[in-house]
Parts: structure tokens; C-alpha cells; sequence
């Protein structure tokens, strides 16, 4: 085999997850035997506890087109969109010298990184909740009356 | 180099551009002989270090007149990047009776799915199909030989990517579920950590001790990706033999358990 291009183009955790869900896969181990490997079947589990499974293009655009003001490199902006750092602390590693370029200026009321996690939330959807915080819930909720028989 | 040579007048003649592109560093600076540009210009390669960890050129003519600036993009690999490549593919008899977009696609799925590529990384899918040619039968055999140009989607995450799996085994290894091969040595570990009575290691924070229960999900960063030589020899009790391996740390603020950074 020869390689013709090492990099011919980057995706987000969200174009992988929707070619393999074109493909025919689903979270069902079962349903999507014929459609797509195993392997496959393992890469769209992974993807589908990420953020990216509930992601949607016109959010991805929109968090890119403001974004701008920041300078962020393109991979920095893959990482948070792959991501969704939720708080200032989990937003650190990815932006490499981030107390440098992005400024926080107490005195005069800038706080970019704040901005720039601000924006995360407001922009990228949250992933759905996990399905033991679901149970949790289900059983707090008072439960419906039972149907009067006749 | 500029006409009046140097590097500190050369640094300053690319600030402007560095800015917008990302660039954290220069590396070094290199006079090309081979140029395709004629005199008064000059062309020079600055080799820079983008944001993101790869080392990507730029070539600038200098010279009298206004300067061109010819940028030579190589962005770093993100998860998970395309790679285009050519195979000749033999395809055996038994698929001839099939429509050959399919069978051709069933042999690259055979030959390159969950398959690790040097330098090219773990291929998960192959994502189309560009051009077929050929279809020759070679004398003495069975195949027809088709020469396939085809794009696949690789995981092959970029050094200093922060990327979120599980902590798997008790001497801290994480998994993304489809790739089990992240390792995070002790020296990588965050500072002060000691393994515990039941091989759980804990971070003594002086806030507490904060154990690394397995099955936590982690952040941790990349900081290199190996693809060691398949062995000729192993002994029986070896580990299997793993063709890609990624070095991961969790040092640092915002890596490590997501349960210790989130409000």
C-alpha cells in the first residue's frame, strides 16, 4: 500500500459519529451486526458517551464563527468542540500557554477564559444525562397512580 | 537570508504573519539554493512550531519589492484525521460474482480495518472509495488486480491533545473502549501519588486523598504515541504484543479524574 497523503483532512467526533450512524450503526450490540464491524460498533460507543452524540453541525459552526476573537489554534478548537470543558479548569491543558493569551484582568472586569467557557456552555448542547442519574430521578418523582379499576 | 542578513530582522518581518497563524516558536531558519523565485528575491524556509505540536513551514521571498508569503499548510492530526492512500488490490475469485464497488470495499475492510498502520495510526473505517483502475489478471493467477485510491478515517491523536477514557487496570492504564493501549507511567502521574493497599493509586492532595478508583473517567494529555516493531521473538508470559501505544499524562490542572475538577 502507498500512502498518497498522511492528512488529507480532519474530522470531529461528530462526523465520524454520523458516518458510522449513516453506515447503519447503533447503540444496540445486536441491531447493527450487518451493517458495520464490530470495531466499528466499539468506535460509535466510545463516541456516543462523548459530547459529540448530541452535537449538531449548525452549533459547531456557530461556536467556530465566535470563537474568532480568541485566536484559538485549529486543533485547540477540535479539542473543545470534541471535549466541552464545562469549567475554566478543565479548559487549562488544551489551550497551550493559556495565562499568556488569553488575559484576566480582575481590575478591569476581563476574564476571556471565563468568556471563552461561557460560550462553551451557551453554544455546544450537553450531553444527555447519564442513565443511573436518570434512575435516580425516576425514583425521587412520585410515581403515577395506579388505574382505577372499574 | 534579508539583505541585510540576520535574524533578528528577519524575526521581525514575520511577526505580523506568526500572530495569525498560531505560531508559538521559531525554530530555525534555512536559506534555499534550489529557489523558484528569481533575483532580487531570496527565498527562505523558517520552519515554526504551530500551536497543536507540529513543526510547519513557512517560505517567504524576501527582496526589495513587497514580499509574497507562500504558506505551506500542515495542520496537526486532530482525532481522527483522513488518510488518502493507493493499494493494488488483488481481489480473489470468489468475489467476482459481486458488484465490484462492494467486494472491492469488502477486501480494504478485510485487509485495513482495526488494523494499525505505521506512523498512520489505528484505521476505524474506510471512508470512500475515490478511484478504481486496472482489473488485470496476472499470468498464473486467479485475481484480477485493481489499483484502488481510497480514503480512511484513522485515530491517530496529536501530542498534547487532551483526550477522555477510562481508567482501566490498577498500574494506571486507560481505555477509549476501542483502543486499550494508553499507558501513563508513574513519573506522569499527578505529583504525589503513592499506590494504595488494593493497587489503587491516590493523589495526596492537601485537600485529601483523592483515590483513582478504576472505571473513572479521565482526562489526560498526550505526549507521545509509539509503534514498536512487531518482536521476532516473544516469551510465553509476555504481554500480547501491542503495534501502537500511547503515552499519557495526567499532570497538570484540569487532567486526571473528571470527578476532581468538576464544580
Amino acid at each position: 500500500m502507498k500512502t498518497l497523503q498522511a492528512n488529507a483532512g480532519v474530522l470531529t467526533n461528530l462526523e465520524v459519529l454520523e458516518f458510522l450512524r449513516a453506515r447503519g450503526a447503533t447503540s444496540d450490540p445486536m441491531g447493527c451486526l450487518g451493517a458495520v464491524a464490530p470495531s466499528e460498533c466499539k468506535v460509535f460507543d466510545y463516541l456516543v458517551n462523548t459530547p459529540a452524540c448530541n452535537q449538531t453541525r449548525g452549533a459547531i459552526d456557530e461556536f467556530l464563527k465566535r470563537c474568532e476573537k480568541f485566536k484559538l489554534a485549529k486543533a485547540e478548537k477540535f479539542n473543545i468542540i470534541n471535549l466541552r470543558p464545562t469549567n475554566q479548569a478543565l479548559i487549562d491543558p488544551i489551550i497551550e500557554y493559556c495565562e499568556k493569551r488569553l488575559t484576566k484582568d480582575e481590575a478591569r472586569g476581563i476574564d476571556e477564559v471565563q468568556e471563552l467557557v461561557d460560550l462553551v456552555l451557551e453554544v455546544l448542547p450537553p450531553p444527555p444525562a447519564k442513565p443511573d442519574e436518570e434512575m435516580q430521578d425516576l425514583e425521587e418523582t412520585p410515581t403515577e397512580k395506579p388505574m382505577e379499576e372499574n | 537570508m534579508c539583505p541585510n542578513g540576520g535574524k533578528i530582522i528577519c524575526a521581525e518581518l514575520f511577526e505580523p504573519f506568526f500572530a495569525e497563524c498560531n505560531v508559538a516558536e521559531v525554530v530555525s531558519f534555512q536559506k534555499l539554493d534550489r529557489s523558484i523565485v528569481f533575483p532580487p528575491f531570496n527565498l527562505i524556509l523558517v520552519f515554526v512550531r504551530v500551536r497543536g505540536g507540529r513543526i510547519s513551514s513557512f517560505q517567504r521571498a524576501c527582496g526589495s519589492r513587497p514580499p509574497a508569503l507562500l504558506v505551506k499548510a500542515s495542520g496537526p492530526p486532530v482525532v481522527p484525521p483522513f488518510s488518502q492512500a493507493e493499494h493494488n488490490l488483488p481481489l480473489p475469485p470468489h468475489l467476482l460474482n459481486r458488484p465490484l464497488l462492494d467486494a472491492i470495499k469488502e477486501e480494504l475492510e478485510r485487509l485495513f480495518l482495526d488494523k494499525v498502520l505505521s506512523n498512520l495510526g489505528l484505521c476505524i473505517s474506510i471512508y470512500d472509495i475515490r478511484t478504481i483502475e486496472g482489473g488485470f489478471v496476472f499470468p498464473g493467477a486467479g485475481s484480477s488486480t485493481y489499483k484502488v485510491v481510497f480514503r480512511l478515517i484513522m485515530f491517530r491523536p496529536y501530542v498534547g491533545e487532551i483526550l477522555c477514557g477510562k481508567l482501566k487496570a490498577s498500574d494506571a492504564n486507560v481505555s477509549l473502549g476501542f483502543f486499550d493501549d494508553i499507558k501513563v507511567p508513574v513519573h506522569l502521574l499527578p505529583h504525589k501519588s503513592r499506590m494504595g493497599e488494593d493497587g489503587i493509586w491516590i493523589w495526596e492532595h492537601e485537600c485529601g486523598d483523592l483515590p483513582m478508583d478504576l472505571d473513572e473517567e479521565v482526562h489526560f494529555r498526550v505526549t507521545k504515541i509509539n509503534y514498536p516493531p512487531i518482536p521476532v521473538e516473544q516469551d510465553a508470559n509476555a504481554s500480547p504484543f501491542s503495534p501502537m501505544e500511547i503515552i499519557g499524562e495526567i499532570y497538570g490542572d484540569g487532567l486526571g479524574l473528571l470527578s476532581w475538577w468538576s464544580d
